[in-house]
């Protein structure tokens, strides 16, 4: 070898070290510690911030800081007035009067001309409201067949919608279809906001992209695909106990780098996902109800569990399956099983849909009504034939549902049901289900209302066949009680008649539930005062950071 | 020349069988855009309102009709979920996978030539070039996962995320180029290696030895210039393993490319910019081949002598 090859060498090392250094460099600069920006890691994009465009419940979770509804929810799920300062009810709970808050400011924007702002009117609420029930809404569900005058405005025969409607100079009048005493839990989640004129205007490539505009505690700054700032709003219409000046939404989608990326001190915050449970989490321990976060974090990390308005369920076609069959599936289903096996310790087990405790509301059953004595008992009594019947089990990609699915086979089993796994997409699984093929399936709710009346109307009432009422469920008895529960004013009335009621769809089993699912936060020992409310929304305006 | 314009018009009727053939593909798997659109809540009247207003609710062939028409007009559509401009988003996007795809073969071109080079000189530490099979052996889902794991616990000297945020630069996408990589260093260090030792028995390699050039002098200008279309060609073939390894690679590492963007659009029947992304990408492959071709013939005098014959 020649003094050539050995200068080439030389010269290959040197490269390799320098620029070994260089990285060594640029990545000490991205370690720089920041006071008081909390940075949180999320599991997906935030594809669009318009809120009748929310895709998901990151989206959801990041327009929560930006936009304000009437009223809100507390963490603990006690209602909040936020933009409506008061409000009133006709005896017969059709007519709802809010009165709009004074002095409150949307964000600063070139939108508003040389003012930069101005102030949130009465008519800003019924415009988005309006928008909010368009046929291109996606959050309009909860609000279409409710509000009076919907169905003409979408068909394009009013202009506007007439059950909405603005009393000069501070007054927005909704007019119900139905008498609805709980409207005021339909509304609490941020999904039902208000926004400006202006900044819908700029168009569908800017308003939810680059701008997004309300008049919650934070403000948009900067949205990219892979990250959301927000920094806190100067002129917000209450004080904030937090002393958060921006919040730093990092995308993250692989599990595993989300959670190197906070061991690394890249992020402050995340939600731990299902994947990271036996990853994170003592199982089967608990303190406090809280799960245990294992040894090697517990030094520098905390967690916190919040009970959010979930439901993960396996939905029954009530009109392929007789009541005894359904009734055999419910009590064949050992829910803690599944729920230990599917949620490392994060989730509930529970044969109803209503959270324990919300608005005082105490579930017909508190413990799992598993019986394989009862469940072979009316197996008998159905139509099912064990030599030639086949139970067809939809699964698809979200929520463990395949890992659900094949421990319900095996469940199910030993009553002598033959259940096969058919595994499909999501979306194909809503079409089989919304055409009436589907015989069962797996699924999961989030609600967007914050009551037990509206969570049990929307899913069993007959007139919601087949959307939400996926299951085809229809029982008079459970319709009556339904539209009684529209005439009671009393909360305690109320939660008594709704009791009844779960206990009855229980009983009949168009549905088996599961579990409940708990939003876990795992976030660093400096960050203080973490707070979800039951929509999963996190109130980032009470956190702060030491 | 007019093998040349042969070339195009070949590529021009692959790109409308592609558009066709997705479309078809796109109309007959289960899912309705609409639905997806307003949710499972949605009620059926308000998802019928929707599909009117799409046109999905009308026949196959009048909507085919009708998308021909518009990507004639250069108009590829909004995304029926965020309802931004395809054209706008998949070019951004496409940018990204791009720079991320060429660092990848900046990546394995400059290893696979530095290796070959160090053991053109030092022909006892062949063995080493079998160190690279590693890329061929693992999948690029798997060794993206353990390398970022890697670098994340034990060995954090380079950013695992944060390429598309304001504080981002083309550090950020170092590791992912790497993990990209590997597949092409271990194909073109084995080829290079192979075309290498293939040419230095030829007369010509030996006489450039005994006439006393220096080994660098003869690797580079006798040997290279023998060896370079078959490089190309390799390089060329490379082209669509590296885009597919950046597909899978900006998922994992959450780099804002057309990779995550291809995901969504299929799992939540986005078709304009699914279409968008099949457009854009046999766009991209027809152009390449053909400017391979044009770059085959300008290197290799052989090709251009029985191209005329």
């Amino acid at each position: 070898m020649g003094f050539k090859s050995h200068k080439l060498l030389t010269t290959i090392v040197a490269l390799v070290i320098v620029s070994g250094l260089l990285f060594w460099g640029c990545e000490k600069k991205t370690h720089e510690p920041t006071s008081v920006v909390l940075r949180f890691g999320l599991e997906n994009e935030v594809t669009n911030l318009d809120p009748i465009k929310i895709p998901n419940i990151y989206a959801l979770q990041v327009a929560g800081q930006i936009y304000e509804g009437l009223v809100g929810l507390d963490e603990k799920n006690q209602p909040i007035p936020l933009l409506a300062e008061s409000w009133t009810n006709s005896k017969d709970f059709t007519v709802w009067k809010f009165k709009i808050r004074d002095g409150v400011f949307l964000h600063t924007d070139s939108c508003f001309g040389k003012n930069l702002t101005r102030e949130m009117a009465a008519e800003d609420v019924r415009y988005s409201f309006q928008r909010m029930v368009s046929k291109e809404s996606a959050s309009g569900f909860a609000l279409v067949d409710v509000i009076k005058g919907v169905p003409e405005y979408q068909a394009g025969a009013n202009q506007n919608v007439s059950g909405l409607r603005v009393i000069p100079p501070d007054t927005f009048v909704v007019e119900l279809v139905k008498p609805e005493p709980f409207f005021l839990y339909r509304i609490t989640s941020p999904l039902f906001c208000v926004f400006p004129k202006e900044a819908v205007d700029l168009g569908p490539d800017v308003f939810g992209h680059t701008k997004a505009i309300g008049t919650g505690p934070f403000r948009l700054v900067r949205k990219t695909d892979v990250e959301v700032g927000l920094e806190r709003n100067p002129k917000y219409w209450r004080s904030i106990s937090g002393n958060l000046k921006e919040i730093k939404f990092t995308v993250i989608k692989n599990d595993q780098i989300r959670l190197t990326e906070l061991r690394n001190n890249n992020i402050d915050m995340m939600a731990i996902p299902l994947s990271l449970g036996s990853a994170l989490l003592e199982v089967g321990q608990q303190t406090n109800d809280l799960p245990v976060l294992k040894t090697p974090f517990r030094d520098h990390f905390q967690i916190d569990a919040f009970r959010t308005f979930n439901t993960h369920f396996i939905g029954l076609n009530c009109e392929k399956m007789d009541i005894h069959l359904r009734r055999a599936i419910s009590l064949a289903t050992n829910r803690e099983e599944i729920t230990r096996a599917v949620t490392s310790g994060t989730g509930i087990a529970t044969p109803g849909t209503i959270p324990a405790g919300l608005l005082g509301y105490q579930p017909p059953y508190t413990k799992d009504i598993f019986n394989i004595e009862e469940a072979k008992a009316e197996l008998k009594k159905s139509k099912y034939n064990p030599k030639k019947d086949k139970i067809e089990f939809l699964v698809h990609e979200k929520d463990n549902s395949e890992q659900v699915g094949q421990i319900l086979q095996a469940q199910l089993s030993k009553i002598g049901l033959n259940v096969t796994l058919k595994r499909l997409d999501f979306n194909s699984v809503i079409g089989l289900i919304l055409k009436g093929d589907a015989v069962a399936f797996s699924m999961f709710i989030e609600y967007v209302f914050s009551a037990p009346e509206p969570m049990i109307n929307n899913l069993f009432h007959s007139s919601k066949i087949p959307v939400p009422n996926f299951w085809r469920y229809n029982n008079p008895q459970i319709d009556k009680g339904l539209d009684d529960l529209r005439k009671l004013g009393n909360r305690a009335e109320a939660n008594a008649l709704t009791q009844k009621l779960e206990k009855q769809i229980i009983d009949d089993a168009p549905v088996v539930f599961l579990y409940q699912l708990n939003n876990v936060v795992i976030y660093k020992n400096n960050v203080t005062d973490v707070a979800y409310n039951g929509h999963n929304i996190p109130l980032f305006s009470e956190v702060s950071m030491k | 020349m007019r093998q040349l314009l042969l070339s195009a018009l070949y590529g021009a009727s692959l790109l409308l069988g592609v558009i066709t053939l997705t479309f078809l593909l796109f109309n007959v798997a289960p899912g309705d855009p609409a639905r997806v659109m307003l949710g499972p809540n949605a009620s059926e009247d308000a998802v019928q309102l929707l599909r009117a207003e799409l046109g999905t609710d009308r026949p196959v062939w009048e909507q085919l009709q009708h998308h021909l028409v518009r990507l004639l007009r250069l108009d590829l559509g909004r995304s029926i979920i965020d309802g931004r401009l395809v054209s706008v988003e998949i070019i951004n996007k496409f940018r990204t996978t791009l720079t991320l795809g060429g660092l990848a073969l900046l990546i394995a071109f400059c290893l696979s030539y530095i290796l070959n080079l160090f053991v053109f000189y030092l022909p006892n530490f062949s063995p080493v070039l079998a160190l690279t099979k590693i890329g061929v052996i693992t999948p690029t889902f798997f060794s993206g996962v353990i390398v970022a794991l890697l670098f994340g616990i034990f060995l954090p000297i380079v950013p695992l995320t944060g390429y598309g945020s304001t504080e981002s630069s083309w550090i950020h996408l170092m590791l992912p180029a790497s993990v990209v990589a590997l597949y092409p260093i271990a194909v073109m260090t084995s080829i290079f290696r192979e075309k290498i030792q293939e040419t230095l028995g030829r007369d010509y390699a030996r006489s450039a030895f005994s006439l006393g050039f220096s080994r660098l002098y003869v690797f580079h200008v006798t040997l290279l210039p023998s060896v370079a279309v078959s490089l190309l060609a390799g390089w060329v073939n490379l082209l669509s393993t590296i885009f597919v390894a950046s597909f899978i690679i900006e998922v994992i590492f959450s780099i804002p490319g057309v990779g995550p963007l291809l995901i969504s659009a299929i799992q939540q029947k986005d078709f304009p910019v699914l279409q968008g992304i099949v457009i854009l990408n046999a766009c991209f492959f027809v152009l390449l081949n053909w400017m391979s071709e044009f770059l085959f013939r300008l290197i290799d005098p052989r090709i251009r002598h029985y191209a005329k014959a």
